[in-house]
C-alpha cells in the first residue's frame, strides 16, 4: 500500500469541488443542504512562567464551534520544550527534539486521550519532522547521519538508513566564509512519494548559531524498494544527493510546530519551501529569496524550469515565509513576514514576534493574495485544517489566541473561535 | 565625708564575649533588694553609695552566672562593664546559643528569623536545610550537594534574594561561599530579614536577605569536623582562631572547608538502554531505575584571616584573603531527559578584603568600613562526541561535539570577572532615641570572555570588557520611643548602575550598549510592645532590584546578554504579631505578606535554542499568611512549627513574549504554595555509661502539592506530588562539646522528592560526623 503524505489536503480539495458541484446541482432545490461538520483535534499551547517551556492540552473540537473554546475539555500532554506534532492515523504524534522523544497520543470519539507509546531518538541529537508512510512505516532523522525508520502502530524502532556514503560531514565549505567545514548534515524534513523517500537536509557549520554550511537546497534520495524496513544501514537504498542553489535548504525544528515544508499536489508533483533561514537578518545578505522548487513526477531531481518566487509576490523583498499549508488545486497558505514590522533591537523579532501575515499562494500561476492583515507569530501559530471549502488558521499575538475562518474560494475571513493558547489544528480522520 | 554620704548612679553593662549587650540578663546588687533585668542596651541601673564595696550577681539563660565586687567611685555616674561566658550546658533548642545576637535581630522591626548553629553544629546537616525549615522560606533545589537552588522568601525568589556573609554580598566574595557551598562548620549564626531590609545591608533585594554570620574571632578555639554520607559524600571543615601578641590584641583565623559529592543518587523512571530490544546501531530505551553518574561536586574554600583589635583609631581591623575552587559535573539539561554524561565547569575565585570597625567611647556612634577586590573565572567544558543514556551507556555521535546544543564544539569562552568594592556602614546616635544609619556600597565589575567558541567575527567584541557599575546609598532613622515599647525606622535608598554590554544578536556577539538607571527605594518598619508578651510589628517598603553582571553579561554557557533590562520593583507589606507566654515557654508567630513585584526578570528560550536570555516578563502579587509556634515542653525537650501559604498571581505578563492573556490573574504555577515544618528536639543532659549528653532531632518537611503549569482546568493536569521528608539526628557532645559524634538521616521513609518538575532529589541517605571543638 503506498500512502501520501497530506491527503488530508487533497481529499479537502476534492470535497471542495464535490461539495461546490453538489451545491451547484441544488441551487434551485427546496432542500436544504446538510453538510455534517467535522471535528478536528486541536492542540493549545500555554508558555509556563520560567519562559522556557509551554504546556500542551488537546481535545476533540467540532469545526462549527464557536465563541471562546478553553482548555477545560482538553487534556493536558506531557510539559515540553519544543514540539513538532505530526497527525498520522487518528493519532498525533509528539516529538519533543530536546527531549529526543517521540510520544504517541490517541484521542477517541468521545475526546478521552490516552499516551499510547513514546520512543526515544537520542541517537539523532534532535530530531527533524517525521513522515509516515503507512501503519507500519515510518521515519524520521536529524542531526545524524541515519534516519531511522519505526513502526508508528508499535512505537517500536525498526532499522536504519544510513546515507553516511552521500554525506559531507566533515567536507569544507567556504560558505558563509572560506575554511569552514559541514559539521552535521541535519534531515530536517522527510517526505514520501511512490517508491521513493525524500529527506531534506540543512547541513550546519555551526550548530550553536545555525549558520548553513551551503547556499543551497540539497536533498537525499532513497529508493524505498531497495530497504528493508528491519535492516540496520539500507546504505543500498541511498540513491543519490540532490542539490539545488536557487533556494536555500527546508526544514525546520519546531518552527511551524510539525508543519511540512514538502508538499505533493494532485499531480504527484513534489514542492519544495525554501525558507530563506526565517529570513535572519544575519543570514540575509546570503541568500535568495524564499521560493518553492519542485521534483515532478516520476523525477528524482529539481526542475530546473519551474522556480516560484514568494517574496516578490507577496510581501516584497526580504521576507521570510513559513509554513506550506496546501489546500489542493495548486494553493496553499503560509505565512508571510512583513520586513518593515521586524524590531530592529531585538535580534530574535524576525522568528519570534507576531510580523507575520497568512497569504494564499499558487503555485500554477506563480502568484499570491492576503488573507488578512492580521499580524500573527508565524513559525509558532501554524497547522490550519480545511473542510468543506473552509480552511482554518491559527493566530497568536499579544496574547490572544483565534481561529480564523477563511473561505478559499474568495479568502473572506471571519474570526471563529478564540483558544486559550496557541492552537494548532489537526486532522483526526486520516 | 559629704562625698561618702553620696550616691552614684552605677550603670551596668552587660554582654558577651563579642561585645553584643544582653538584654533581658538579670542582675542583683547581693545582700540588698536591689534587682533588675537589663535593657535593650543591655544595661542595668542602680543607685549605689560612693565609696562601698558590693557583690553583684548576673545571669542569664545560656550563660555563666557570675558573682562581681565593684568598688564604687565617688563620681556622679559609673559605668561598670560585665562580660558573661556563654554556658554550654543550657542547650535546648536550635536557637539558644548567643541568645544577645537573637535577640537583637528579632527586636528589630524589620521581619526577621534567627538561626544560631551552635546547637547544631555537630549534626552532619546542610545549611540549606536548615534554611528551609524556617517560615516563609523555600529553597529548592535541582538535585544533590551542589546543584543549583533557589531561595524564595514569601514568595519572592530568585536574584530577589540576597546572601551575605558578614554583610557582605556573597557576589563579592566568591563562588565558595555560595549558600549550597558553604560549610556549616565556619558559620556562627544566620539571619534572614523578609521584605523589608535594614539599609545596613546595601541590598537592591526584593525578597528579602539573608546573612550569614562567620564564627567571632574574640577567643581561640579550634572546630574540625569531618562527615561521611550516602553518595559518597565528604565534608571537611576547618574553623580555628588564635590570639597573639603581648596584649593577645592581635589574632589570626583560619577557615575551610571542602565539599564533596558523586551525588549518584538514584533516578526513577529515567530512559536506559534496553539490552535485548536494541541492536548495534539502534539504540532502543526503556523507562527504568538509575544513577546519576555525571554529578561530582567538589568544592574548595580556604580563607586565611589577619585581625588587630582596640587600636587607638580602631577596635578592630581585619584583612581577609580567600581562595575558592569549584568543580561541578553536569549530569543534564533544563529536565532530566535530556541527560548528558561529560559535561562539567569550573569556577575560581580569589578575593581579599578588608574590614575597619570604629565604635565611639560614648556609644553614639559606630563605623563600619570594608573594601575588596574579586576575581573570578568560569570555564563550562562539554566537547564530548558521544550521546548517554541514564545507565552511562552510549553510543557515538558523528556530528556534533557536546552534548548540551548549546554552544560551538562544546567549549565556552573562559570568561573572567573582576569585581572591586567599598562599602562603609555608619551609624550615629543624634539623640538618645534616635539613630542614623548612613550605608554606602559602591561595586564595579569588569566582565571578559576569551574567545574559544564563538565565530571569528564575534571575538573582537568579547574581547571588549563589559562593565557594570553599582552604587547604593541607603539613609534610615530609627527612634525609640514610648519607653522603647516603639520602635520605627524610617528608610530611603537610591540604586544607581551604570553597565556596558553587548547587544547579542541571535548567538553572536554584538555592539556594546550603554545603559543607566537611578531609582528611590524607600520604606517604614515599626515595632510595638503592646504588653511583656505581645508585640506586633508593621513593614512596608519598596524595593528595588538591579539586574546583575549574569543577567546583564550572559554566562556563554546558555545565558546570553541582554544589555536592555529594567531593574525588577516591588511593594511588599509586612505585619506580624507575637505572644510569649508569661514563662516565655510558649511563643507564638503570625504575620501576612503581600508582595507585588513588577518587571520580573526570568530566562526566556531564544528561539529553539538551548541557549536562553534573561528578559523583564511579568508582574506578579503575592498574599500569604505564615505562622509559627515554638514550646519548651521541659528544660530538654522543645518542640516548633512553622506552616506558610501564600498566593502569588499574574497581574501581567509579557504578551510580546509568548503569554497567553488568559494567564493574567491565575496562579503562578511550579511555585510551592502551602508547606510546613516541624522540629522536635529532646536532650539527654547526663548519660549513665559516658559523659556527655544525647541529643536528639526529628524535622518534618511538609510541602503540598502545586501544579506545574498554568491551571487550565484540564484532565490530567501536571503536578508535582504531595511531598512529606523526615529527618532524624542523634548526636553525642562530650562536656563543653569539645568532641561529639553525630548521625542523621535524611528523608529517612525515602519519599519521592521532587522540586522542579521531572527533576528528582535524593532518595534516603545517611551521613555521619565527628567534630573536634578546643575552646580556650
Amino acid at each position: 500500500m503506498k500512502f501520501y503524505p497530506n491527503t488530508n489536503r487533497i481529499g479537502t480539495a476534492c470535497l471542495l469541488a464535490v461539495c461546490s458541484l453538489f451545491t451547484g446541482c441544488n441551487n434551485n432545490d427546496d432542500e436544504p443542504e446538510v453538510v455534517v461538520p467535522g471535528e478536528f483535534g486541536m492542540i493549545t499551547s500555554v508558555i509556563n512562567p520560567n519562559g522556557r517551556s509551554r504546556a500542551f492540552y488537546l481535545q476533540r473540537v467540532s469545526v462549527d464551534s464557536t465563541g471562546m473554546i478553553d482548555n477545560s475539555n482538553a487534556t493536558e500532554l506531557d510539559p515540553q520544550t519544543s514540539a513538532m506534532i505530526h497527525g498520522f492515523d487518528g493519532s498525533l504524534y509528539f516529538s519533543d527534539y530536546r527531549k529526543s522523544e517521540l510520544i504517541r497520543w490517541d484521542i477517541d470519539e468521545s475526546n478521552n486521550v490516552t499516551r499510547a507509546g513514546e520512543m526515544s531518538f537520542a541517537e539523532l541529537n534532535s530530531q527533524g519532522n517525521a513522515a509516515f508512510r503507512d501503519e507500519s512505516t515510518a521515519f524520521i532523522g536529524g542531526m545524524s547521519n541515519a534516519i531511522i525508520i519505526f513502526n508508528p502502530s508499535t512505537m517500536e524502532k525498526t532499522g536504519t538508513i544510513d546515507f553516511s556514503a552521500v554525506s559531507k560531514v566533515g567536507d569544507p565549505t567556504d560558505f558563509p566564509v572560506a575554511g569552514g567545514t559541514y559539521a552535521v548534515d541535519a534531515v530536517s524534513e522527510i517526505i514520501v512519494r511512490d517508491n521513493f523517500l525524500y529527506a531534506a537536509l540543512m547541513p550546519l557549520s555551526d550548530a550553536s548559531s545555525f549558520d548553513p554550511a551551503e547556499i543551497g537546497c540539497s536533498i537525499i534520495i532513497v529508493d524505498l524498494d531497495k530497504l528493508d524496513p528491519n535492516a540496520i544501514g539500507n546504505e543500498s537504498a541511498v540513491v543519490e544527493r540532490i542539490y539545488d542553489e536557487r533556494g536555500s535548504s527546508t526544514g525546520a525544528w519546531g518552527s511551524g510546530g510539525g508543519n511540512p515544508f514538502m508538499q505533493i499536489d494532485e499531480n504527484n508533483d513534489l514542492y519544495v519551501l525554501c525558507h530563506n533561514f526565517w529570513a535572519n537578518p544575519s543570514l540575509r545578505s546570503y541568500f535568495k529569496p524564499a521560493c518553492i522548487l519542485k521534483i515532478a513526477n516520476g523525477e528524482t531531481n529539481f526542475d530546473p524550469d519551474y522556480y516560484f518566487d514568494l517574496e516578490s509576490v507577496s510581501a516584497g523583498n526580504g521576507n521570510g515565509i513559513v509554513n506550506f499549508e496546501y489546500y489542493g488545486n495548486g494553493k496553499f497558505l503560509a505565512a508571510v513576514q512583513d520586513p518593515t514590522a521586524v524590531d530592529p533591537d531585538n535580534a530574535s523579532s524576525y522568528f519570534q514576534d507576531p510580523i507575520y501575515q497568512w497569504w494564499s499562494f499558487d503555485l500554477n500561476a506563480k502568484s499570491a493574495a492576503i488573507v488578512n492583515e492580521t499580524y500573527t507569530r508565524g513559525a509558532s501559530a501554524a497547522v490550519s485544517y480545511f473542510e468543506n471549502g473552509f480552511g482554518y488558521i491559527p493566530f497568536e499575538a499579544d496574547g490572544k489566541n483565534f481561529v480564523m475562518r477563511v473561505d478559499l474560494n474568495t479568502l473572506e475571513t471571519k474570526r471563529h473561535f478564540e483558544t486559550v493558547g496557541l492552537p494548532q489544528l489537526y486532522n483526526l480522520s486520516e | 565625708m559629704a562625698y561618702q554620704s553620696s550616691q552614684c548612679n552605677v550603670i551596668f553593662k552587660v554582654h558577651d564575649i563579642n561585645g553584643e549587650g544582653l538584654i533581658g540578663a538579670y542582675v542583683e546588687v547581693v545582700g540588698l533588694e536591689l534587682k533588675a533585668i537589663t535593657d535593650i542596651n543591655g544595661e542595668a541601673t542602680f543607685k549605689l553609695d560612693q565609696g562601698e564595696s558590693y557583690s553583684v550577681m548576673i545571669s542569664f539563660l545560656g550563660f555563666e552566672t557570675i558573682n562581681q565586687a565593684i568598688m564604687v567611685p565617688y563620681t556622679r555616674e559609673h559605668r561598670q562593664k560585665i562580660r558573661l561566658k556563654e554556658s554550654s550546658t543550657e542547650l535546648g533548642e536550635v536557637v539558644v546559643q548567643g541568645q544577645s545576637v537573637e535577640k537583637e535581630v528579632l527586636r528589630q522591626p524589620h521581619k526577621a528569623e534567627f538561626i544560631s548553629l551552635d546547637n547544631i553544629r555537630s549534626q552532619p546537616v546542610e545549611v540549606v536545610n536548615i534554611i528551609n525549615q524556617m517560615p516563609g522560606m523555600r529553597i529548592r533545589q535541582n538535585g544533590g550537594l551542589g546543584s543549583r537552588i533557589d531561595i524564595s522568601i514569601n514568595g519572592i525568589g530568585g536574584k530577589g534574594v540576597k546572601v551575605f556573609v558578614d554583610e557582605i554580598p556573597v557576589y563579592l566574595l566568591g563562588t565558595g561561599y555560595d549558600i549550597n557551598n558553604i560549610s556549616q562548620g565556619i558559620i556562627d549564626n544566620i539571619e534572614i530579614y523578609k521584605g523589608t531590609i535594614p539599609v545596613k545591608f546595601g541590598s537592591d533585594a526584593l525578597g528579602g536577605v539573608i546573612n550569614i554570620q562567620t564564627r567571632k574571632k574574640g577567643v581561640d578555639y579550634l572546630d574540625v569536623s569531618y562527615s561521611f554520607g550516602s553518595w559518597n559524600t565528604h565534608q571537611t571543615s576547618l574553623s580555628a582562631n588564635k590570639k597573639f601578641g603581648k596584649s593577645k590584641r592581635w589574632f589570626i583565623g583560619v577557615e575551610g572547608f571542602q565539599n564533596y559529592s558523586d551525588n549518584n543518587y538514584w533516578m526513577d523512571n529515567v530512559r536506559i538502554i534496553d539490552e535485548e530490544r536494541s541492536r548495534p546501531g539502534l539504540p532502543i530505551t526503556k523507562r527504568g531505575r538509575a544513577r546519576r553518574f555525571n554529578d561530582i561536586f567538589d568544592s574548595k574554600l580556604g580563607r586565611l584571616v589577619l585581625g588587630v583589635r582596640d587600636l587607638a583609631w580602631a577596635d578592630e581591623i581585619q584583612l581577609f584573603s580567600s581562595l575558592s575552587d569549584v568543580y561541578k559535573e553536569w549530569q543534564h539539561g533544563f529536565v532530566a531527559d535530556e541527560v548528558w554524561g561529560e559535561p562539567f565547569s569550573e569556577e575560581d575565585s580569589w578575593s581579599t578584603a578588608f574590614t575597619l570597625k570604629k565604635f565611639s567611647k560614648d556609644d553614639q556612634w559606630d563605623i563600619n568600613v570594608s573594601a575588596g577586590y574579586i576575581s573570578n573565572k568560569q570555564l563550562f567544558v562539554d566537547t564530548a562526541r558521544r550521546t548517554y543514556f541514564w545507565d552511562g551507556s552510549f553510543i557515538p555521535k558523528i556530528a556534533l561535539a557536546g552534548e548540551s546544543v548549546s554552544f560551538n564544539n562544546g567549549t565556552t569562552p573562559e570568561t573572567t570577572t573582576q569585581t572591586y568594592f567599598f562599602r562603609q556602614s555608619t551609624n550615629y546616635a543624634i539623640h538618645p532615641k534616635h539613630y542614623l544609619n548612613i550605608t554606602t556600597l559602591l561595586s564595579k565589575d569588569a566582565f571578559s570572555a576569551t574567545d574559544r567558541a564563538f565565530t571569528a567575527d564575534s571575538g573582537e567584541e568579547l574581547g571588549d570588557p563589559q562593565d557594570l557599575l553599582k552604587n547604593y546609598a541607603g539613609l534610615s532613622l530609627e527612634s525609640k520611643l514610648w519607653n522603647e515599647r516603639l520602635t520605627n525606622i524610617a528608610s530611603i535608598k537610591h540604586f544607581y548602575q551604570k553597565s556596558k554590554a553587548v547587544a547579542n544578536e541571535f548567538t553572536r556577539a554584538g555592539s556594546l550598549s550603554d545603559n543607566t538607571f537611578s531609582l528611590v527605594g524607600y520604606g517604614n518598619v515599626l515595632r510595638f510592645q503592646l504588653n511583656p508578651n505581645f508585640v506586633i510589628n508593621v513593614g512596608y517598603e519598596f524595593t528595588i532590584r538591579l539586574a546583575d553582571g549574569n543577567e546583564l553579561f550572559g554566562d556563554y554557557i546558555t545565558t546570553i546578554s541582554n544589555p536592555d533590562l529594567k531593574p525588577e520593583e516591588s511593594q511588599n507589606i509586612n505585619l506580624g504579631a507575637n505572644w510569649a507566654s508569661g514563662n516565655n515557654k510558649l511563643r507564638i508567630g503570625a504575620s501576612y505578606f503581600y508582595r507585588n513585584s513588577s518587571n520580573k526578570i526570568a530566562p526566556v528560550g531564544v528561539g529553539n535554542r538551548a541557549n536562553i536570555q534573561n528578559r523583564n516578563l511579568s508582574q506578579v502579587e503575592t498574599n500569604g499568611v505564615e505562622i509559627n509556634a515554638q514550646y519548651q515542653a521541659t528544660q530538654h525537650l522543645s518542640f516548633s512549627a512553622n506552616s506558610t501559604y501564600q498566593y502569588a498571581i499574574a497581574k501581567d505578563l509579557d504578551l510580546s513574549e509568548g503569554f497567553s492573556a488568559s494567564s493574567i490573574g491565575e496562579r503562578i504555577p511550579n511555585e510551592p504554595y502551602f508547606f510546613s515544618n516541624f522540629i522536635a528536639n529532646y536532650t539527654i543532659p547526663k548519660l549513665s555509661v559516658i559523659p556527655g549528653e544525647l541529643k536528639l532531632r526529628y524535622s518534618l518537611n511538609n510541602v503540598y502539592s502545586f501544579l506545574a503549569t498554568w491551571d487550565q482546568g484540564a484532565t490530567g493536569a501536571s503536578s508535582t506530588p504531595t511531598q512529606t521528608i523526615h529527618n532524624l539526628s542523634l548526636v553525642w557532645a562530650a562536656p563543653k562539646e569539645r568532641w561529639s559524634f553525630g548521625l542523621e538521616g535524611r528523608n529517612v521513609f525515602n519519599t519521592q522528592a521532587f522540586d522542579n518538575f521531572n527533576v528528582q532529589k535524593p532518595g534516603r541517605g545517611f551521613y555521619v560526623k565527628a567534630r573536634l571543638f578546643l575552646e580556650n
